[in-house]
């Protein structure tokens, strides 16, 4: 029987490491550069591809799935294909093959032909690869130097129109109010109109610059988008893809171990600096990750002062009595009930109520713009996790102060100090490290859940982000993007989701390193603290 | 000796005070919160259980120039914000008398009448009063728009054309009466009864009841030629049979496809109506006392039909499948559904009974309400799915809904009333939420298009559609899938705390638990990521290896253990396998694994014909869903593991070393010492971390909502899906409005979960809080 229970273990241990080694082999693997096989099939068609798996099915034999990559010139518009083993006549790995990452429609694997860079400051002779990349590099300048700051310009002037347009929406709602008033203040009122009179021609002089500033863009796209790279694809048809939508161009054919790294690390430097393309499935996770540490440190200002607070009063103050017992039950309960509860808690409470009532008093001149407060934010997500992660806060206090030795508390009152002295300079110091561990497992747990989050204003793809340069830089009313949830929607509501899959791994990845880092310090910190405890009652 | 200043004293005893209060004032806050976080849900729910009342509104005296019993019909038109409601009534003359029901004045009269061209045109201003047909009788169409049967025989439709709101409040609303279809007289003379309705802009259609039972309809529609003139086209159906017994009242669909009528010795009729001619027609011995057949009603959607009868009692019928056809196979019954003339006319419910014959029916625009008049004058408002009685009205006349269905408005003697029908709590108004009920929430019920009374959770359909709210298959599938995951979380963690509390070394202890520990931190999305995307196509392609391994694992267990008697007899062997017994079962279950994998192979090819879900769903009827209840076992059950391992180890090595060694010395194997001597004592401990396992299953959301396809089905196969209550919520919340219905009964589904966690969590504590006092004492 000894044997059964340790079958036992073992089928937890196995399981546990199955699930690390997935997570690992998928996630890691994804940014590294696999060779790219040339197929040439029976039937004379040729294929260009990455390996990605093969599957015996039963009356067709074995069926190699490729990656085939230029999903716009697909006939299904289909980034993989099945192709049967016996039906491949040869394989071989060309050295000059190219992937050409991209700013739409995924990859492109090819063959460099020539370039036309009638733009650039490119030598027209030489290798083709090498000229592509001189093209590229050059391209990247030409962006920075004309675009971005046309760009960066567009951006400023819509800031300062949507800033307009929200003083004249209160100006307005002013004098309507003022208007309807028992008082009745038309002078009041016809004063106000003035001041929306210039509004209104400040906001069409904005609107003249901004499209003015729109148009030069459009011209310095024009002329950038001259520059091709014309490319053979595996059939050798010729196709002629824009520069300006080329990121990145390698050929992992040839890359030697040390090219293959270097492009691994720049790969995840991309995922940890960019925002994402294409629907989540490419490039980075930036705003993702900004999403996450932001609602986990908002969640911990928010709700550790509290729940110290609280756990403090049950560990010191409170007198043990029927009603005490009833509220630790309460609380260890508490830190029981599905997250989704808290999370329907906080759309009844924080979002239909809170929310509406805040939005009523304070930007009722603007409700017809859309909802403020009254609706998903990222405020509304942060107390929701909050009040679900004050349980672990409490009952981690509370654990922490009453493990110390009743004899610390009494030789510090013997010394003549009063209750809330010890607390401060004694218990609270040799408490510090388990109040830190429950912190660290409340983070965890925040940073790991994503049902509340659904219900309470996380969003796949946000056009803004809660922190930027505008006044008041933090918005705490919009909504935000989280890893855990990126793994929800990108895995499971992308259309495409056979080619957004390695993302997926790769955000679960992230996601995972995060969470067992924090939990793991927990774990560090709580076994460090029990043995100095041991040490300091002996 | 340091001596303290009077003054810094006093300041540190005020800072004392001061932090006594801030923490306690801060401990209750919290605690209050917390308390409010469920009162909040609570109050959520509630109003879908306030029982109803009909308020006044207002009451006010008929005109002076309106008689009583002159009043045909009755209407009212209430703007969204209530800041104006009309009364409008009909008298035998043709003229609609529109009155303000604040001030009891007539704002306007308008006067319709039979026209005898072909198509109705200009709407027709107060006229002249002579010697012009008087109308009979009025039957409402639709909230504003009255069937008028006139005395020359002819029908005609008069519309309430209301004022728009746009208009503003401070003017006077102007009405319009529109006369929307028209039937000229028939040779058969004046009808007896007679129901008109307008099926598009320029068509109608109408049923007639004239001497003799002879029931006519008439198609009517414009079309325009070329120059512009209109031609009007009628298509006119006799039906003529032979009836069972007098008719007594009819019904017809809005689109004029199906009519029905009732006699006076209790049998329903029925035909279906082509173009031009009854495609097929039924008669059924509706009731077997033979008593009549009193009046007849659609409800919204014109499938229910509504029946009362002379005794008081009011059913509603509809078409379903009989049951010898669905006995047939599947494949047949799929068929059989499409086609209609397989589905028979069948008594569905019957409402709670009225005192005297049924008089009228009036069903909702928008909802399963039905306004029930009886001979009496005793009236009720009653919603049919759910069963329940909003609301009763005495001695009442004519009564009618608004067009938005909560507003009701009578005649009562001389006397204008009208009632907002709404919940009541305390004696405040609130939300009314009819169709729910405690039958609808926990009873099967016999919807609109089932072929039986179900258990139905279906929230989204077309317009007239009627949310299906039973919570049982919620609770069923929350059930279910937490029950596959505690079949699988809880022998493995119990197994593995007793192995990691008792017989392995504490150096390998000091590394599983932490590992253990940090299995718990694994965000619960990434698990159902895996288990959705990974696992489903593994144990898909892998099924006959997983069966398998339930066997072969034991089977090479067993032949290892048969082994081992052998070599224990070494100690050298004993030694070395000692408190690490899980390395070589590990080992162990991989060989199994491999060795079911190695056979499956085979097996599927010769038995199940190559693919064992198809073979499944041919021999044995079972579907085998993508995602499924396997997929849940794995998914949940490993976040379950960790946190029941946990406590589970603690409850197990918390018991006093001294039982254990006792028990050791007096020659007990290891396993005896656990069985007979750890377990018992550790028992409580254990049951409470099963408790608080199968709590954290319950609440599991992002594995349920990625790993189920969350299909409200009720069956206990593990290779189907389910829909559970935490799923749900996140599902449906962004598609429920604040206040709404469905709102509140996914508050409901989270006031479940939370009562059932609370349960569950408060057992373990208390059971937990016992154990510790008793070994305190060790």
């Amino acid at each position: 029987m000894v044997w059964v229970a340790g079958g036992g273990l073992a089928a937890v241990l196995l399981g546990a490491l199955i699930l690390i080694v997935v997570i690992l082999s998928n996630g890691l693997v994804v940014f590294w550069p696999a060779p790219i096989e040339q197929v040439r099939l029976d039937d004379g068609t040729q294929i260009l591809g990455r390996r990605i798996n093969s599957e015996n099915s039963i009356g067709r034999g074995l069926q190699v799935r490729f990656k085939t990559a230029n999903r716009e010139f697909d006939s299904q518009r289909q980034d993989f294909h099945w192709v049967a083993d016996d039906k491949i006549a040869s394989t071989d790995l060309p050295a000059e093959c190219v992937v050409l990452e991209r700013l739409a429609n995924g990859d492109f694997y090819g063959f460099v032909k020539e370039i036309k860079s009638p733009g650039l400051d490119v030598k027209q002779s030489g290798d083709p690869f090498h000229q592509l990349q001189d093209a590229l590099r050059s391209m990247d300048l030409h962006k920075t130097e004309e675009l971005d700051p046309l760009l960066r310009r567009i951006e400023g002037k819509t800031d300062e129109l949507n800033a307009v347009k929200l003083s004249r929406l209160k100006g307005e709602y002013r004098q309507k109010q003022l208007r309807n008033s028992a008082s009745h203040d038309e002078k009041a009122a016809t004063a106000l109109e003035g001041n929306i009179a210039e509004l209104k021609a400040v906001a069409g002089e904005l609107q003249k610059d901004s499209e003015r500033l729109v148009n030069q863009r459009s011209k310095v796209e024009e002329s950038l988008r001259q520059n091709l790279a014309i490319v053979l694809d595996a059939q050798g048809a010729s196709r002629s893809i824009a520069l300006m939508d080329v990121i990145r161009v390698y050929r992992p054919n040839s890359m030697n171990i040390l090219a293959k790294a270097s492009h691994y690390a720049a790969k995840v430097w991309e995922l940890l600096t960019t925002p994402p393309r294409e629907a989540n499935t490419e490039g980075g996770v930036l705003p993702a990750i900004f999403g996450t540490v932001a609602l986990v440190l908002l969640m911990a200002v928010l709700s550790f002062p509290l729940g110290v607070l609280a756990g403090v009063y049950l560990g010191e103050y409170a007198r043990d009595g029927f009603l005490v017992r009833l509220v630790r039950i309460g609380v260890n309960n508490l830190a029981g009930i599905p997250s989704i509860v808290y999370g329907i808690f906080g759309v009844g409470f924080f979002i239909n109520s809170l929310g509406h009532a805040i939005d009523e008093q304070f930007y009722a001149y603007r409700l017809a713009e859309g909802r403020v407060f009254h609706g998903g934010g990222v405020l509304w997500a942060a107390l929701t996790l909050g009040i679900l992660t004050v349980p672990v806060v409490i009952v981690a206090t509370e654990e922490a102060i009453r493990v110390i030795p009743r004899g610390v508390r009494e030789s510090s009152y013997a010394l003549g100090s009063t209750k809330f002295q010890t607390l401060i300079r004694v218990l609270l110091p040799l408490a510090s490290p388990g109040i830190m561990t429950g912190f660290i497992l409340a983070m965890a747990r925040a940073a790991g859940e994503v049902a509340p989050l659904m219900l309470t204003g996380v969003v796949s793809t946000a056009g803004t982000v809660p922190l930027d340069g505008r006044f008041p830089y933090l918005h705490l009313e919009r909504q935000f993007l989280h890893l855990g949830f990126q793994i929800y929607t990108v895995a499971f509501q992308t259309p495409n989701s056979e080619a957004a899959r390695p993302m997926v791994y790769v955000i679960t990845l992230l996601l995972v390193l995060i969470v067992l880092l924090l939990s793991g310090m927990a774990i560090l910190l709580r076994n460090r603290m029990r043995k100095q405890l041991q040490i300091k009652t002996i | 000796m340091v001596t303290f200043s009077q003054a810094t004293l006093t300041k540190v005893k005020r800072h004392d005070r001061m932090a006594r209060w801030v923490v306690t004032l801060g401990g209750v806050v919290v605690i209050v919160c917390v308390l409010g976080i469920l009162l909040m849900i609570l109050g959520t729910t509630l109003p879908l259980f306030l029982p109803a009342r009909a308020r006044l509104l207002a009451h006010v005296n008929l005109p002076p120039t309106v008689k009583a019993d002159a009043v045909l019909a009755i209407g009212i038109d209430v703007a969204s914000d209530y800041s104006r409601q009309t009364a409008h009534i009909l008298d035998a003359s043709g003229t609609f008398h529109f009155v303000d029901l604040f001030s009891g004045e007539v704002i306007q009269d308008a006067k319709t009448r039979p026209s005898s061209g072909t198509v109705p045109t200009a709407t027709p201003k107060v006229s002249e009063p002579s010697s012009q047909p008087t109308v009979l009788a009025a039957v409402r169409s639709s909230p504003a728009a009255y069937t008028l049967r006139w005395s020359d025989g002819s029908i005609s439709l008069a519309e309430v054309v209301l004022p728009s709101l746009s208009d503003k409040a401070s003017e006077r609303p102007k009405f319009l009466l529109k006369n929307r279809a028209n039937v000229p007289p028939d040779k058969f003379g004046v009808p007896r009864e007679a129901i008109l309705y307008a099926t598009g802009d320029k068509s109608s259609v109408c049923a007639a009841v004239y001497s003799h039972d002879r029931i006519v309809i008439t198609r009517q529609s414009a079309t325009e030629d070329l120059s512009g003139d209109e031609t009007t086209n009628a298509a006119r159906i006799v039906i003529a049979d032979t009836l069972p017994g007098p008719l007594t009242a009819i019904a017809l669909d809005r689109s004029g496809t199906m009519l029905y009528a009732g006699t006076a010795n209790g049998s329903l009729l029925w035909w279906r109506l082509g173009e031009d001619r009854v495609l097929d027609h039924d008669i059924l011995p509706a009731f077997l006392d033979k008593r009549a057949v009193t009046s007849l009603s659609l409800m919204l959607g014109d499938v229910t039909l509504v029946v009362g009868d002379a005794s008081g009692e009011v059913s509603n019928w509809f078409f379903v499948v009989p049951e010898s056809e669905r006995k047939s196979s599947a494949a047949e019954r799929r068929t059989a559904s499409s086609k209609k003339e397989l589905k028979k006319l069948a008594l569905i419910r019957t409402l709670a009974p009225h005192v005297a014959a049924i008089r009228e029916i009036v069903a909702s625009p928008r909802n399963r309400e039905l306004l029930i008049r009886d001979e009496s004058g005793a009236a009720t408002v009653d919603v049919t799915t759910s069963e329940r009685r909003l609301a009763k009205f005495d001695h009442v006349d004519r009564l009618a809904f608004s067009s938005r269905g909560d507003t009701i408005i009578g005649l009562t003697g001389d006397e204008i009333k009208a009632w907002h029908i709404e919940g009541s709590f305390f004696g405040h108004e609130s939300s009314l939420h009819p169709e729910v009920s405690w039958k609808t929430l926990l009873a099967p019920v016999w919807y609109e298009g089932l072929s039986e009374p179900e258990f139905a959770w279906q929230t989204t359909g077309g317009d007239d559609y009627e949310p299906k709210l039973s919570l049982i298959p919620m609770i069923f599938g929350t059930f279910k899938g937490t029950f596959y995951a505690m079949l699988l979380a809880g022998p493995l963690a119990l197994s593995a705390a007793a192995y990691v509390s008792h017989f392995t070394t504490p150096q390998f202890r000091a590394w599983i638990k932490p590992a253990i520990e940090m299995m718990a931190a694994l965000p619960s999305v990434v698990l159902g990521f895996l288990v959705g995307v990974w696992l489903a196509p593994v144990i898909r392609s892998g099924l006959v290896t997983l069966l398998l391994a339930l066997v072969s694992v034991p089977v090479v267990f067993i032949i290892f253990l048969l082994i081992w008697e052998q070599v224990r007899k070494r100690p050298a062997a004993e030694r070395q396998a000692r408190s690490r017994e899980f390395l070589l079962a590990a080992l162990l279950l991989i060989v199994g694994v491999v060795v079911a994998s190695w056979f499956s192979s085979p097996l599927e090819q010769r038995y199940f014909g190559g693919n064992v879900t198809t073979w499944m769903s041919k021999h044995l009827g079972v579907i085998y869903d993508q995602r499924n209840s396997i997929l849940i076992a794995f998914g949940v059950g490993f976040t379950v593991i960790p946190m029941i391992f946990t406590l589970a180890e603690d409850a197990l090595s918390s018991v006093p070393h001294g039982m254990t060694a006792a028990s050791m010395a007096l020659g007990a194997s290891r396993w005896q010492t656990l069985w007979h001597v750890v377990l018992p004592s550790a028992s409580p401990g254990i049951f409470a971390a099963i408790m608080i396992g199968f709590g954290r299953a319950v609440g599991e959301t992002m594995i349920f909502l990625m790993a189920t396809g969350s299909t409200p089905n009720m069956d206990l196969s593990p290779f189907n899906g389910m829909l559970t209550l935490s799923a749900n919520i996140a599902q449906e919340i962004p598609g429920a409005p604040a206040g709404g219905t469905l709102y509140r009964m996914l508050f409901l589904c989270a006031v479940i979960l939370f009562v059932l966690t609370f349960i569950l969590n408060t057992i373990a504590e208390v059971v937990r809080q016992r154990l510790r006092k008793k070994y305190g004492q060790f």
